[in-house]
């Protein structure tokens, strides 16, 4: 058996279920309901982006190999890395399963480590509001100037449009993981698969 | 720069995630690098806008289907079964498996991820710590690009003007020089590791070998073998290129899973989840890395470096020894793809001064930039390892540092021998 | 009013020594000394700062003052960048200075146009090559021998066309995958000129190369508008004069280093064929399919132009 992607690599579970929290009926619980729509969504779209990333190189594989009379989809697999990227880099976020240096994650939970969690958090916003104002410069600039990629015809927004959008995604989870610290809960966001 | 640095290292120590310090350091220096929103708001899109980097959440799924449908346990089964009187066998199939997989693709990472997923569960129910499986995997996988087919040595036998066919050839007997020096380091190790210096037993499932008839065994891996006859004939037949061989890997392992009746939707589902994750995860921190190296590019950081050592050194001795410590530390901070297409065609020519062999200073200057594969902060190998084996770096680091040793010792022995690169010429 | 000193960086995908490069060399030179300091050009060559398609995005926003740019890679912001893809618009330097080198000519001018719409200021037009067709199937001595090869070919509707109407299988791959594909017989062959066959050494891989010379590429030196709206007057006619004077070397530069290139190719062991006149037209004729099926993309009008100043250079 392989490790599932929900075993905490924090060493607290990253949300515990709904249950938890729902009895505070507070404003930072129903804003992680919320969240854990959005992160049931980014499930989603990373899923249908490793889809269409397979179907794409295997459909460009057959098209040289037969010879068949359609232009390369390779083009596909090179849009999908965005959602995966950007969209899948906002739901690392809301499981707290990026990649750190793991040092915090060596002390003891306590004060230390729940103001180190809320800096982090910190630093996570201010990264993801300049994020989303690169995003926000090169959709913009997609968008307006119509700039295709050259096989399929597939406009640039589209995959920039998956930047900022992963941005914004990600900007909003480290909001919610510096209010979650700030009332002394783990960071991270509910289950999404529970 | 010490000031970037600085920043870097308080940043990490922080908390916070490598793809958030990687921009943020420069984000917020942005005047001081002349750099605006406009100028690097097309990096991280452009970075990973890549056909090669597709291969690396392929090859995670890959590694995925394969363990949650049992096919990887039945390969291991088979492996044991043949390597039955064998001590610590595991740490053995990992390189060998590494070295296979690297005939197949050109990249490391994407080696340490297909290998990774597969063996790091496996090793890990034998008794083996999840931090020494993961600098294993990690090690292991710069046998990726170290056996020919080499990205690496492609670029650099392109911008310097070297022949890759040469180059190729000349990186084989290093390969086996790093893979040797890794089975010592694996042998020497798993003494001290392993409970009575032998891999656990893990009961239950999958340690067929023991009571079923070996024909059996054989049966049942049959369909997880045919999954590397189908990629390495593919690619040596003509028919796909490696990045191909990752989809159509990925495609092999969910009809076998489907025909043999192997998972279920709700099994797929986590598989493709997981594998998206960790590929995200990954994908994200390069997306950023490049908008760190861009930022060292402009400013002239590695350029500058590397004119001072051409210029200030005097003795081929010297040379070398300086060109490996520069290119460590430019390894340590910058991806390996992009520090050859800078440093090759700045160092080259110097080499040339001093009457180096053009395709050796080649083989020494990509195989020294592959080992900041494993140099963090940026350190690809070591990420992906860390998460295959749902290790932590920390829990790395005691182990990783023999086979950093191993490496480097490797790498003075290309550098300093150049028989080791040029055998051939005497043939 | 100008700024006492400016630093401006130029972007290019070639490599180092490249004659391309080197023209990039002498056009930083002559700027910095010609305008006494004021505007200072570092060069960084081989995709150091991004592909073409990168270079075009930031050089349209602003955020790169100055390229060397392959224009007709950009074809995904505008169809007419590739243009002068078109087969066989001229076969020799001859014809190729009197059509492409004219600056009142359709090609520049359609592609200064249309880089204008995106923000680019072209300054004068610089030379990559002639493309060949290479292969390790059989020797290609006439149209006949393209029929049953997969080519690898880049992301250009023209020449593209070229290969689809001769019967061959063109197959998009990007360049780093080329040499490892080339190697395992992924595809056949490719259709770069001597001096990227030689320079990514993809004469490794391959046994013969026939130099058709089915499209002739030329590149752009091009400046960010953004950039040269702030420049003064004068310092704007020392920069167009710097560029036209580089891009002139340039020319001269790569055509010595093309027959070198040629030469390498050779002593690597590739077998390079000259097709012969009548073979030579044949591949003319098929590359006449092409222009036909383009004209909707190019326009009637541009076809035509370009049209009667291939029959002017030919003094037909
Ligand atoms: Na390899
Ligand atoms: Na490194």
């Amino acid at each position: 058996m392989a490790y599932d992607e929900t075993t905490p690599m924090t060493g607290h579970d990253p949300g515990a279920g709904p249950a938890t929290y729902r009895s505070a009926g507070s404003l930072l619980g129903a804003l992680m309901r919320v969240e854990l729509v959005l992160a049931r969504m980014e499930n989603a779209v990373v899923i249908t982006a490793m889809v269409v990333a397979i179907a794409a190189v295997a459909m460009s594989v057959a098209i040289r190999f037969f010879n068949l009379p359609i232009p390369d989809t390779g083009e596909w697999a090179m849009v999908a890395m965005s959602p995966l990227t950007f969209i899948g880099g906002a739901l690392c976020s809301h499981l707290h399963r990026h990649l750190t240096a793991d040092i915090v994650e060596m002390l003891p939970p306590g004060r230390l480590r729940r103001t180190l969690d809320a800096v982090a958090a910190v630093l996570c916003l201010v990264f993801g509001l300049f994020l989303i104002a690169l995003a926000w410069d090169l959709f913009d600039y997609a968008r307006s100037s119509g700039e295709r990629l050259i096989d399929l015809g597939t406009p640039v927004a589209i995959p920039a449009g998956f930047v900022l959008a992963g941005a914004m995604l990600m900007t909003f989870h480290a909001t919610l993981d510096i209010w979650r610290a700030l009332e002394g809960r783990d960071p991270g966001g509910y289950n999404p698969w529970r | 720069m010490a000031l970037t640095f600085g920043l870097m290292a308080l940043l990490l120590v922080l908390g916070a995630p490598l793809a958030v310090t990687f921009g943020l350091v420069i984000f917020l220096q942005m005047g001081a690098y002349g750099l605006s929103i406009a100028g690097l708001s097309n990096i991280p899109y452009e970075e990973i806008s890549s056909y090669p980097l597709v291969a690396i959440p392929l090859f995670m799924l890959t590694g995925e289907l394969m363990n949650r449908s049992g096919m990887a346990a039945e390969l291991i089964a088979l492996a044991e079964l043949m390597l039955r009187r064998v001590r610590a066998a595991f740490g053995y199939i990992t390189i060998a498996a590494s070295a296979m997989m690297g005939a197949i693709t050109g990249s490391s990472v994407a080696t340490v991820a297909a290998i990774g997923g597969i063996v790091s569960p496996a090793m890990i129910k034998r008794g083996y710590p999840k931090g020494y499986v993961a600098s294993l995997t990690s090690s292991a996988g710069l046998l990726g690009v170290l056996v020919p087919p080499s990205i690496p040595l492609i670029l650099y036998g392109a911008t310097v003007g070297v022949s890759i066919s040469q180059l190729f050839i000349a990186t084989l007997v290093p390969a086996a020089l790093m893979a040797v020096l890794f089975l010592v380091v694996h042998n020497a190790l798993s003494r001290r590791l392993l409970e009575n210096g032998a891999e656990a037993r893990p009961d239950g499932g999958d340690v067929l070998a023991k009571d079923k008839p070996k024909r059996l065994v054989l049966l049942d891996a049959s369909s997880a073998l045919a999954l590397p006859v189908v990629i390495l004939g593919g690619i040596y037949g003509g028919i796909m290129t490696p990045t191909e061989a990752a989809a159509i890997g990925c495609l092999y392992a969910v009809g076998v899973s489907l025909l043999r009746r192997l998972l279920t939707a709700q099994d797929f589902a986590r598989a493709f989840r997981s594998a998206a994750i960790t590929g995200s995860g990954i994908l994200i921190v390069i997306a950023m890395t490049g908008v760190f190296n861009r930022a060292m590019v402009l400013n002239q950081v590695p350029q500058d470096i590397a004119l001072w050592v051409a210029t200030h050194i005097e003795s081929p001795f010297a040379f070398l020894l300086m060109v490996n410590i520069v290119l460590l530390l430019v390894g340590t901070f910058m991806e390996t793809n992009a520090s050859i297409l800078l440093m090759g065609p700045l160092l080259a020519p110097a080499a040339e001064k001093f009457g180096i062999d053009p395709v050796h200073f080649g083989i020494v200057t990509a195989t020294n930039l592959e080992i900041g594969l494993l140099t963090p902060p940026m350190a690809a190998n070591l990420y992906v390892a860390a998460r295959a084996a749902n290790a932590r770096l920390a829990d790395m680091l005691p182990y990783l540092g023999w086979f950093f040793g191993a490496a480097l010792l490797g790498q003075a022995i290309i550098t300093f021998v150049p028989f080791v690169t040029l055998w051939f010429r005497y043939l | 009013q100008p700024a006492a000193a400016q630093k401006a960086r130029l972007g290019h995908v070639f490599a180092q020594g490249n004659a391309a490069d080197e023209a990039s060399q002498i056009f930083a030179k002559l700027v910095k000394e010609r305008t006494n300091g004021e505007i200072d050009i570092t060069v960084f060559p081989n995709s150091q700062i991004g592909g073409d398609e990168a270079l075009g995005r930031d050089l349209s926003r602003g955020a790169v003052e100055f390229a060397f740019l392959n224009v007709g890679s950009l074809t995904g912001l505008d169809p007419l960048l590739d243009i002068h893809y078109l087969p066989y618009i001229a076969t020799n330097n001859e014809e190729v200075d009197k059509i492409f080198y004219n600056p009142d000519g359709i090609l520049q001018r359609t592609l200064g146009e249309t880089l204008a719409k995106h923000n680019m200021v072209a300054l004068a037009y610089f030379e990559l090559d002639f493309r060949a067709v290479t292969n390790s199937k059989h020797p290609v001595t006439n149209a006949n021998d393209l029929k049953d090869l997969k080519v690898r070919v880049p992301g250009s509707a023209s020449i593209r066309s070229f290969f689809e109407a001769a019967g061959s299988q063109a197959v998009t791959m990007p360049m780093p995958n080329l040499f490892v594909a080339l190697q395992q017989g992924t595809v056949d062959g490719q259709d770069n000129g001597a001096s990227i066959t030689y320079n990514s050494r993809l004469f490794e891989a391959q046994k013969y190369m026939t130099l058709t010379n089915h499209v002739y590429a030329m590149g752009a030196i091009t400046v960010s508008k953004r950039f040269w709206d702030r420049l003064s007057e004068d310092q704007r006619k020392i920069v167009k004069q710097a560029a036209e004077e580089a891009a002139s070397q340039g020319v001269a530069l790569n055509r010595a280093a093309n027959a070198a290139f040629l030469e390498k190719i050779k002593a690597g062991g590739v077998q390079v064929l000259v097709p012969t006149p009548e073979a030579m037209a044949e591949f003319a004729r098929i590359g006449q399919i092409g222009w036909q099926k383009l004209e909707p993309v190019y326009g009637a009008e541009r076809i035509a132009a370009l049209k009667k100043e291939i029959a002017a250079a030919r003094g037909e």
